[in-house]
């Protein structure tokens, strides 16, 4: 920083005798006149100090000028009655204080009206995900299983299988069955029979979502036309619910289902009307199932005149309506149902409807990336479980 | 019972015959009046508020003041009621309610009817399935009756299981069934040890206004005689089971029981198809059932009892009324243009 | 599925006879048996015609309100009920609740059902309630629940859009505050056909997949709407189908509802004037007849 005097430094032209100790070792005349002379020049005259226009335009930018003109204007009348010093504090504080209350202001104003500029409270937009983790093959006992974990929402999902006589009026196919177990720890208000409702609404909507052949082929899992075929037992636990159950359960059953192993049959006999089945030694030896064309459920919330997808409890609680869609990567939409209270006009709905679908083809493009890459990493993949 | 005591004040006047008392305090004539309560015979503490509005001459006006307070007259609990001899609904006190039945209305059943005994609807359906007939009785084929009154039917019942009085429905039906012989089981066997019907009887009540029983039975048997069940055959050897719908074979129906409910009041007053609000108020209930012009059976679920003469008189308008409902029966089957 | 001691049971594994019905028509045949050449339906209707609706309010006596409506062959009943407190609730609930049950009759549908309630009854049920919600003025009965029972007396279709509708009607006949009336449409959707007000068997096609065609759409469409608000209370889809069809059966729904409206609106005036008629008459006896001894 440049300095003012040029870089040299002051000294004090009261000389030695600034010190009381020097003045007491005793002074000249001289010494004495030039500390009178000193003395009396501390003293301000009646007229002092002055203001110098030049000085003043020396020491402050033309900027800082301009903006203190208003308030100085507005102190030079009121210097005479109160003081050039008392004028001088008062001018100070008011500047500072103006410029407090602005930028509260400021913030206020902005937090107050710009909510709604595709912005939540936690930063995501309107069309964001919370960031999400899945992983397969977590229980050991179960033939395909999933974690997935969006978030402070939790879901774990296991696929038992077992062999079963289809339905007499679709020999040709297997069976598939969702229960959907809410756990009291998930959130108070599943306590008592709260979570039940809940839970047939999801399985429901699960089963309906999964109803066509176009989108699940349960004759994947016919072993002997009319006699015998494998059911699926979809259990899917709630650990932790933080809002957009929906969407987080139908990503965790698709990863489970991916994860599914069906042992291969060898061979099967019938004998009279019994049926002989021979399972495959190896646990090796066993299928995977196509779950390219399942689909996944996008919800879409509608607060204010807008509708968020992934919402939180919070932002849950507050609206009164959302719709639920489910959607292939195929872009065919498979279900659709209204949650909530409230009612849409059907343009609204039709919006909606276009929105969802764009979310939930970048979904399902997402999870079939994450699920590719964990079976690449096959046997050697690290499980993490539920220590992360 | 909460009132103003203005309206409470003006005139009250105590009927008082077996334990029911009543008290009627009204102003300013007809309008205003009304505010009865009803109290239990025996000790049950009190019932529904009830109001009760009647006159001088023979009718009686049913009003609804307020939706808990229901509206009713009880002739017979008043010694000085001028409008003996009539019941709420206007009908004299041996007269039954009039009586509709609508058969093969169902499409979707192989048997249906639609009873309405005045305010109360019953419907039938029938369906049939095919099973193998149980071990011990390879030549019979299945009836399964069951009564269901669901919360539909009535605010006295709630969603859930079924009530103890829907249970019990059912075991009358099924009994009357079985002892009146109406269906014989050998006949719904198609091959022994194999193959036999079964035939679904479900009774729904759509309306509980009382008699619910009398409607049950008719539509029960109003429908069996609809039943038309498709030709089937079945090959032992290979166990294929072919059905072919357009041949069809009736039912055979050799008995056709009609049931009567009497509501007892006081021990001594009989009332023939009670309405719900009578059957609340009664002290018992005895259930007649008439097949062709002999006694079936006599169903008496506890309440007070009854005299040999009153039970004569039962069973004596009970044999009138199965005369009376087998040929609005045969009427209505014969409309279906069969 | 636990024994039901309550109930007399037949016995366990029987079948539906339907089951051996020799023919096993293709899915072609049996779009062609359903649809003739000029695209009309096996009932002579065209694909966007609504079968004729009888509706009547007041049918259950016991109940505070109640209907009935009949689309051709299906017929469903449906009551409401004075409201009671919500049981096991202890906290305060500023909005009534309404608890609502659909159920088939057991010898409703092609095939015997059960009598306790299975899934497809409860989604139903579920359905029913989401449809119904946004129309009742709920903060007028706080704490309290109004039941809302619908009984599917035989299914030919449509039978949950008829209950939706029907269920309308017997809320304003019990004089529940609402917004508006509720009426619903069902659309099905087979590749290229789209059938409005579907019956039984026209549902049963929608829900398979149709064969090797230029689309693969398949499903059925369930919308309720209030007319008064524009506002469609419930939109439940099932079945495979693209966006663009969806979409543009919102429309097609919209304007089926347009139509029951009317109807029903018809309907509950006829029971209006109806009671009013005899309120009049039941005053002139007052006068004339009754008297009072004190």
């Amino acid at each position: 920083m440049a300095s003012d005097t040029g870089g040299v430094k002051p000294f004090a032209i009261q000389g030695r005798l600034a010190r009381e100790r020097e003045r007491l070792l005793g002074m000249t005349e001289k010494e004495r006149a030039w500390r009178r002379q000193w003395l009396k020049d501390q003293e301000l005259s009646r007229n002092e100090p002055r203001y110098v226009p030049e000085y003043y335009t020396e020491r402050y930018n033309p900027i800082r000028r301009a903006y203190k003109m208003p308030l100085d204007m507005a102190f030079k009348p009121l210097a005479p009655v109160l003081g050039a010093e008392r004028t001088a504090v008062i001018r100070w504080f008011t500047g500072k204080f103006l410029m407090i209350g602005f930028a509260i202001y400021a913030t206020a104003y902005y937090f107050k009206y710009n909510a709604h500029e595709d912005f939540r409270c936690d930063g995501r937009t309107r069309l964001d995900y919370r960031p999400m983790e899945v992983e397969t093959d977590v229980v050991s006992h179960a033939s395909g299983s999933a974690r997935l974990r969006l978030a402070n929402t939790d879901i774990l999902v296991g696929v038992k299988t077992e062999i079963d006589t289809p339905y007499p009026e679709r020999p040709r196919e297997g069976k598939i069955e969702f229960f959907v177990d809410c756990s009291a720890n998930a959130t108070p208000a599943f306590e008592g029979r709260g979570g039940e409702e809940l839970g047939t609404e999801i399985s429901n909507s699960l089963a309906t979502s999964y109803q066509s052949s176009q989108t699940f082929d349960l004759t994947a899992l016919c072993i002997l036309p009319g006699r015998q075929c494998w059911k699926l037992y979809v259990d899917i636990l709630i650990l932790e619910c933080g809002g957009n159950l929906f969407d987080a359960v139908s990503l965790a059953v698709k990863a489970a289902l991916h994860n599914v192993r069906i042992p291969k049959v060898k061979a099967a006999s019938l004998d009279g009307g019994t049926v002989d089945l021979q399972l495959s030694d190896d646990p090796f030896d066993c299928y995977h199932l196509d779950v390219s064309a399942a689909p996944c459920l996008v919800t879409l919330c509608k607060i204010g005149d807008h509708c968020v997808v992934d919402p939180t409890a919070e932002e849950e609680m507050c609206s009164n309506a959302s719709v639920v869609m489910a959607i292939t990567e195929k872009s065919l939409v498979t279900s659709v149902f209204k949650t909530g209270v409230g009612s849409f006009h059907p343009q609204t709905l039709l919006d909606i409807l276009k929105v969802g679908l764009a979310i939930g083809l970048n979904l399902n493009k997402a999870l079939k990336a994450a699920l590719l890459e964990e079976r690449e990493q096959g046997h050697v993949k690290e499980c993490c479980g539920f220590l992360k | 019972m909460r009132s103003r005591n203005n309206v409470l004040k003006p005139n009250f006047r105590i009927y008082a015959k077996t334990g029911i008392l009543c008290l009627i305090y009204g102003q300013h004539g007809f309008r205003q009046i009304g505010y009865v309560v009803l109290m239990e015979p025996f000790g049950v503490a009190w019932k529904d508020h009830v109001i009760f509005l009647f006159n001088s001459h023979k009718s009686v006006h049913k009003r609804e003041c307020n939706p808990f307070i229901t509206l009713l007259i009880l002739l017979q609990n008043f010694s000085s009621a001028p409008a003996q001899g009539v019941r709420p609904d206007g009908r004299s006190l041996q007269k039954f309610r009039p009586v509709s039945i609508n058969v093969g209305s169902i499409k979707t059943a192989e048997g249906s009817a639609i009873v309405k005994i005045g305010n109360t609807v019953v419907v039938c359906g029938i369906k049939a399935e095919l099973a193998a007939p149980k071990a011990e009785e390879p030549n019979r084929g299945y009836l399964v009756p069951n009564v269901e009154l669901p919360p539909l039917c009535s605010p006295k019942f709630r969603p859930g299981p079924p009530s103890d009085q829907a249970q019990v429905s059912s075991n009358f039906i099924a009994e009357t069934l079985a002892h009146s012989g109406c269906v014989d089981l050998t006949d719904l066997c198609i091959v022994p040890e194999h193959l036999a019907w079964v035939l679904h009887c479900d009774l729904i009540c759509l309306d509980h206004d009382g008699s619910l029983l009398d409607a049950c039975v008719i539509a029960l048997v109003a429908a069996l005689r609809t039943v038309k069940l498709p030709h089937v055959s079945y090959d032992v050897n290979t166990e294929a089971t072919v059905v072919s719908t357009e041949k069809r074979n009736k039912l055979q129906v050799y008995n056709t029981p009609v049931a009567t409910t009497y509501a007892i009041f006081d021990d001594e007053i009989l009332l023939p198809d009670p309405t719900n609000e009578e059957e609340t108020l009664s002290s018992g209930a005895v259930t007649v059932v008439i097949q062709g012009d002999m006694l079936c059976s006599v169903h008496k679920p506890g309440g007070s009892p009854l005299t040999e003469s009153q039970l004569q008189e039962c069973v004596s308008g009970a044999l009138k009324r199965a005369e009376y409902i087998n040929k609005l029966v045969n009427t209505a089957i014969k409309s279906l243009g069969t | 599925m636990p024994v039901d001691s309550r109930r007399l049971q037949g016995p366990e594994n029987a079948n539906s006879y339907t089951l051996y019905l020799p023919n096993s028509n293709t899915c072609r045949g049996l779009l062609n048996d359903l649809i003739t050449n000029d695209k009309k339906r096996k009932d002579g209707r065209g694909l966007s015609d609504h079968r004729r609706i009888y509706m009547k309010t007041g049918v259950v006596s016991q109940a505070k309100g109640s209907a009935y409506i009949e689309q051709n062959n299906t017929k469903v009943i449906c009551s409401v009920f004075d409201p009671r407190e919500i049981p096991r609730k202890s906290d305060y609930s500023v909005n009534g609740e309404l608890y609502c049950e659909f159920k088939f009759a057991p010898f409703s549908c092609i095939k015997w059902r059960s009598h306790q309630p299975d899934a497809f009854e409860k989604e139903c049920s579920l359905i029913l309630r989401r449809s119904l919600e946004p129309a009742v003025c709920r903060h007028e009965f706080p704490n309290f629940q109004v039941d809302v029972y619908a009984l599917v007396l035989e299914n030919d279709g449509s039978a949950l859009a008829a209950a939706i509708t029907c269920a309308g009607l017997a809320l304003a006949d019990a004089s529940v505050p609402m917004y508006d009336l509720v009426v619903a449409a069902t659309l099905g959707i087979h590749g290229d056909n789209k059938f409005l007000d579907p019956s039984a068997e026209e549902e049963s096609l929608c829900n398979i997949s149709p064969p090797d065609g230029r689309s693969h759409n398949h499903g059925i469409i369930t919308a309720a709407f209030s007319p008064a608000h524009q506002q469609m209370s419930d939109f439940a889809q099932s079945g495979v189908m693209d966006i663009e069809c969806v979409t543009s059966s919102i429309e097609v729904l919209r304007e089926a509802c347009e139509i029951i409206y009317p109807l029903s609106q018809q309907c509950l005036l006829k029971s209006v004037t109806k009671v009013f008629k005899k309120k009049q008459t039941e005053t002139k006896l007052d006068i004339s007849s009754d008297k009072i001894e004190y």
